[in-house]
């Protein structure tokens, strides 16, 4: 079972009468380290529950390995969760201990490393005597990440590790991930907001909007895709012929267009023109997809 | 289930040696301030502490721990069966550990006061099979309050309180002798918890119907 594809095929998940994820499938591969990209409320969270059987859903499977992952003890072992702290639970506050959680974590998780995690608490310069409702949303974003990267597990799953953290923290925290990639080749899945700086991480993406996977695949194929194309209208009609659309911005007479198709094709049409071409980043084409205008034109 | 088992079974320990800290200084201060005069007031106060301790406490332990480690255990890729069964194990712990110091207690009075224990034999059998259905119907209650929230919470607790009232009224009702209600009576009570087979099958009976509800409830609960 370990090294085994986690899959989710067709799932379906409503809160009372609202569907929030409508027959979602997708595959993790092992060994590969995927960004899990969405907006709020797109059902990034949602989906991660549902692959780590700690959320129901109405319809679909979800396996690892082959083998169906609800109340499977054994495919549970092999995947970690580490997702956003909360402090608050049902009755007041979080009064839980950080050494507490790692306490836990060491005793749920199988393959855990706990030289690996006091080093992560000394690097991190964490009070491990403090209660969770005390802790700066920095300080419980570093316990996720000590619980993820210490646990070993062959899928990690980490849930916007970076929420709170400032720049220095962000930088140590994906040298840590590419450095523990590195060393062990498990499968991460991070889910993140923060998607210029991550960018540089990520293998695969996966694109999640109001409860649909619209993108996945390598990162990179995926920006190869997209062009930023400026200039006046009439010119960046013309050089986008046969091309999607999928974001445009005007100004007076000059658009800037976001395009999606081959490069090749742009190139040609644009000679002659007086237009700027250029990359489009993975946070651009993202926010391109699912943040503007979307108009498909040939 | 073994893994859950031991992590929460450790943190029983914990309220287990906190509540027998607590019974230990309520003994003490009563042996301090207590005349010799007053000493058989004094055992009864001490008792009945005891005793309301080893009611309230397992109700109101697995009503806050539950709600705090069933998610926590969830989040670390515990199943749910897991859980529930290791949930069980750390449930007779606590009953155990509480029923143990109550009758720590009561044999610190009757060496402290040179008195009688009010609980002994089958009575002291009786208080036991209490705790554990005490216990039992904290789990329950957590429960209810993961699925169904507050409101479940407050619906599980107009039901005890009035299964209690009904249960008071039938205790005072029993005790009264030639027409004159004398309201609950410590020794009705003694006399009650002493019926071991019936209390035992009882207890038992309502233990296992709670677990089945415990169990139907954690199946669909989420880690959040």
């Amino acid at each position: 079972m370990k090294n085994g594809v986690l899959r989710a095929e067709n799932v379906v998940k409503r809160y009372g009468k609202k569907e929030v994820l409508h027959g979602v499938s997708l595959s993790i591969r092992p060994g590969k380290i995927y960004g899990l990209l969405g907006r709020n409320g797109a059902g990034k969270t949602t989906l991660l529950g549902i692959l780590t059987a700690q959320n129901t859903f109405n319809s679909g499977s979800v396996t690892y390995g082959g083998e169906n992952i609800w109340e499977n003890q054994k495919a549970l072992d092999e995947i970690c969760f580490s997702r956003e702290l909360s402090p608050m639970l049902l009755f007041g506050q979080n009064s839980l201990k950080v050494k507490e959680y790692l306490r836990a974590a060491s005793l749920y998780h199988p393959h855990w490393d706990q030289d690996y995690a006091n080093r992560l608490v000394s690097l991190f310069e964490l009070d491990t005597k403090k209660p969770i409702y005390k802790l700066s949303k920095g300080m419980m974003s570093m316990v996720t990440i000590i619980i993820a990267l210490a646990s070993r597990a062959p899928v990690t799953i980490l849930d916007e590790p970076v929420a709170g953290l400032d720049v220095v923290a962000r930088e140590q925290f994906y040298r840590l991930l590419l450095a523990d990639y590195e060393e062990t080749r498990r499968t991460f899945i991070v889910s993140t907001h923060i998607i210029e700086e991550a960018a540089g991480v990520f293998e695969d993406i996966i694109l999640i909007d109001n409860g649909r996977i619209i993108e996945a695949g390598n990162c990179g194929e995926f920006t190869a895709q997209f062009h930023l194309v400026a200039g006046s209208e009439a010119d960046v009609a013309r050089a986008c012929a046969g091309l999607a659309i999928v974001h445009e911005e005007r100004l007076g007479r000059s658009c800037t267009v976001c395009a999606r198709g081959g490069g090749e094709r742009l190139r040609a049409n644009a000679a002659g023109l007086d237009i700027d071409i250029e990359p489009v980043s993975l946070q651009k084409a993202f926010v391109c997809l699912t943040g503007g205008q979307k108009e498909g034109k040939a | 289930m073994i893994r859950t088992a031991r992590y929460l079974s450790w943190i029983v320990w914990q309220y287990l040696f906190g509540i027998f800290g607590f019974g230990a200084l309520t003994i003490a201060l009563q042996a301090l301030v207590t005349p010799p005069a007053e000493a058989e007031f004094a055992a009864g106060c001490i008792v009945g502490i005891a005793f309301s301790m080893a009611l309230l406490f397992p109700t109101l332990l697995q009503l806050s721990m539950l709600p705090v480690y069933l998610p926590l255990c969830l989040s670390m890729g515990v199943t749910r069966r897991g859980f529930f069964w290791g949930a069980q194990i750390a449930k007779l712990h606590l009953a155990l550990g509480i029923a143990a110091i109550f009758e720590l207690m009561q044999i610190a009075a009757q060496l402290i006061f040179g008195l009688p224990a009010l609980f002994y034999g089958s009575s002291l059998a009786g208080v036991c099979m209490t705790v554990v259905l005490c216990t039992a119907v904290g789990e329950t209650a957590s429960f209810i309050g993961m699925r169904f929230g507050r409101r479940g919470i407050t619906a599980m607790f107009i039901f005890i309180g009035l299964a209690a009232g009904i249960l008071g009224a039938a205790i005072g009702f029993m005790s009264a002798h030639g027409g004159d209600t004398t309201g609950i009576q410590i020794d009705t009570l003694i006399e009650g918890l002493s019926n071991t087979p019936l209390l035992g099958a009882v207890v038992l009976a309502l233990v296992i119907v709670l677990a089945g509800v415990d169990a139907a409830l954690c199946r669909r609960i989420t880690a959040w």
